[in-house]
């Protein structure tokens, strides 16, 4: 699996070509077993540490372009606050639009980065907070 | 009892050796049901959103996606509001605004049932067998023998399921995954437990009581017992302790044990058996079903959350732990800044009384103490109120703690985690934005 190791400028570059999928193409995508393997034994990428699962390598090239994969993998969210965070960065990060992969992107992070439900006490279910109007 | 003063109320720890395996089945959801019946694992997406839809969605109230697969469930004699978590068997529970009544209505005491409730029940040769290794003998009373030997009592008796709260625990624990609403206090009206049993005869070596109820196994094997639990003997003997017939005056609803059953408030409502037709005396802990392996347990000695137990380190649930309820306003109110807000609801502790409780609206920083009222009789929850004014605009939570006659009070987070999610008495909060 090559690793891209390219430094984050010239993926702005293609950015402001407007040329997001020409990434993919430079990492020759492969075919990735299903998920089920995953879940029987975590397989996690030696290079960013990323679960090793379906559409990970997208999730990889998008997302380590500028950061590390550390700023992914020690987070959980639920998708609507992953999508969030495409869109901040987006707005301000300059990362690109990612088209049809995006939806892609957001069940892999839905898959493996959910929030983990450990705790001493959770929030006032969602059903039982006011509605502001 | 300043020796046991804050410790779990628990049996001291016994060997047993038989499996909880009979738990199990208690898991038998709709969900599971839908899951056979349509015979497609592609269908789990879409169940796993249905989980979260249903469970907060009224009565009768189904998708049209799954209208196909789904009757309508209503529960007889029970408000369309209660909450169904199961309907094979029934486990139902009651919004903690739909609580607020002093004396629980009939149509919004809780149901928790562990096996299906007798289909057909004739009043008139309905019987009442009491025997067992420390009965005196074997002696069976109609319902009308019962009503007309002995002094009728009424009390007003709390009943709450061992599981109230368990939907908190992290991890989670398995089983019906009750919130707050699991409990209500009901004005019951029977004959005491201990008249009955002293007229057919306690043997000095009596160690415990056991029930059996008219209900059958999920499986439908008649030679398995749903659910065949008890009480020791000193608590079967105390006053309070009833064999009831009636309910806020009016005969039992069907969900709750019609037409008789026992009540033991403060207790773990699984101990108050349904469609009563036999209690046995025992000469040693009774040993039905849910008596034994991990059912209505917890770890004689506390365990780190989410660790494995094995059955011989589970002890037998006695008295329930104090615990309040804030029943005014709903959670998730809109509250006008100049107006002041009353707040109300009940707080009870088990077999002791509540001597204080405290109300806080900034997340437990400084709590003040409310008025409360004095139980109508023991085991009996007793009413709190108070009136609140908010200092500025904002999002606010109002939190309950109680205090029990031994200084124990309510934790505000999860009491100590235990593998089946029994005893969370952790303080209720509401959301209220003021505006």
């Amino acid at each position: 699996m090559p690793v891209i190791v390219s430094p984050c400028r010239s993926f702005r570059v293609l950015s402001i070509n407007n040329q997001p999928m020409s990434i993919l193409l430079v990492l020759g995508l492969s075919t990735i077993a299903p998920s089920i393997q995953a879940q029987q034994q975590t397989i996690y990428d030696p290079i960013t540490g990323f679960v090793v699962s379906e559409n990970y390598e997208i999730v990889r090239a998008h997302c380590t372009a500028c950061h590390s994969a550390k700023l992914v993998t020690q987070n959980r969210m639920t998708r609507d606050n992953w999508l969030e965070t495409i869109r901040w960065m987006q707005k301000s990060q300059g990362l690109w639009p990612l088209g049809v992969q995006e939806q892609k992107i957001l069940d892999y992070l839905e898959s493996h980065y959910s929030p983990i439900a450990i705790s001493r006490r959770s929030p006032i279910p969602s059903h039982l907070m006011p509605v502001l109007k | 009892m300043s020796d046991t003063k804050g410790k779990t109320n628990i049996s001291t720890k016994q060997q047993t050796n038989t499996s909880a395996g009979k738990y199990q089945l208690h898991n038998q959801t709709p969900i599971n049901r839908r899951r056979f019946l349509s015979g497609i694992a592609t269908m789990t997406t879409l169940i796993g959103s249905e989980i979260v839809f249903a469970r907060f969605m009224p009565l009768g109230s189904i998708p049209v996606a799954f209208a196909q697969t789904l009757t309508p469930f209503y529960i007889q004699g029970k408000d369309s509001e209660l909450v169904v978590l199961n309907d094979r068997p029934v486990n139902a529970e009651t919004p903690a605004h739909l609580l607020n009544d002093d004396v629980t209505p009939a149509d919004k005491l809780f149901v928790r049932n562990n096996g299906i409730p007798p289909q057909r029940i004739d009043v008139k040769s309905w019987t009442l067998t009491i025997e067992g290794e420390s009965a005196e003998q074997s002696k069976t009373f109609t319902l009308e023998e019962l009503k007309q030997r002995f002094t009728h009592y009424t009390y007003q008796l709390t009943l709450e399921c061992g599981g109230n709260g368990r939907a908190e625990f992290s991890p989670p624990a398995k089983g019906n995954q009750w919130t707050n609403g699991a409990v209500g206090c009901p004005k019951w009206t029977g004959v005491r437990l201990a008249d009955v049993l002293k007229d057919v005869g306690v043997k000095d070596d009596a160690v415990y009581i056991g029930y059996y109820g008219k209900d059958t196994h999920l499986t439908g094997d008649p030679n398995k017992d749903p659910i065949s639990r008890g009480v020791p003997i000193h608590k079967a003997l105390e006053n309070e302790s009833l064999i009831a017939w009636a309910m806020n005056d009016d005969d039992l609803p069907v969900m709750n044990g019609y037409p008789l059953r026992l009540v033991f408030g403060g207790w773990p409502a699984s101990t108050s058996g349904k469609w009563l037709e036999k209690i046995v005396i025992r000469n040693q802990v009774h040993d039905g079903a849910k008596m034994t392996g991990t059912a209505y347990r917890v770890p004689c000695n506390a365990v780190a959350p989410g660790a494995k137990v094995s059955d011989e380190d589970m002890c037998i649930i006695h008295a329930m732990p104090v615990k309040s309820l804030i029943t005014f306003p709903k959670s998730g109110e809109l509250h006008l800044l100049a107006n002041k807000l009353g707040v109300n609801g009940h707080a009870w502790a088990g077999d002791k009384q509540v001597d204080k409780v405290e109300v806080s609206m900034d997340f437990g920083q400084t709590w003040q103490r409310v008025k409360l009222s004095k139980a109508l009789n023991r085991n009996a929850w007793q009413h709190w109120h108070s009136t609140l004014l908010f200092p500025q605009k904002g999002y606010y939570e109002v939190w309950v703690k109680a205090t029990d006659s031994d200084g124990v009070s309510q934790p505000m987070v999860l009491p100590g985690w235990n593998p089946k999610g029994y005893l969370n008495n952790a303080c209720h909060r509401i959301a209220v934005q003021v505006v």
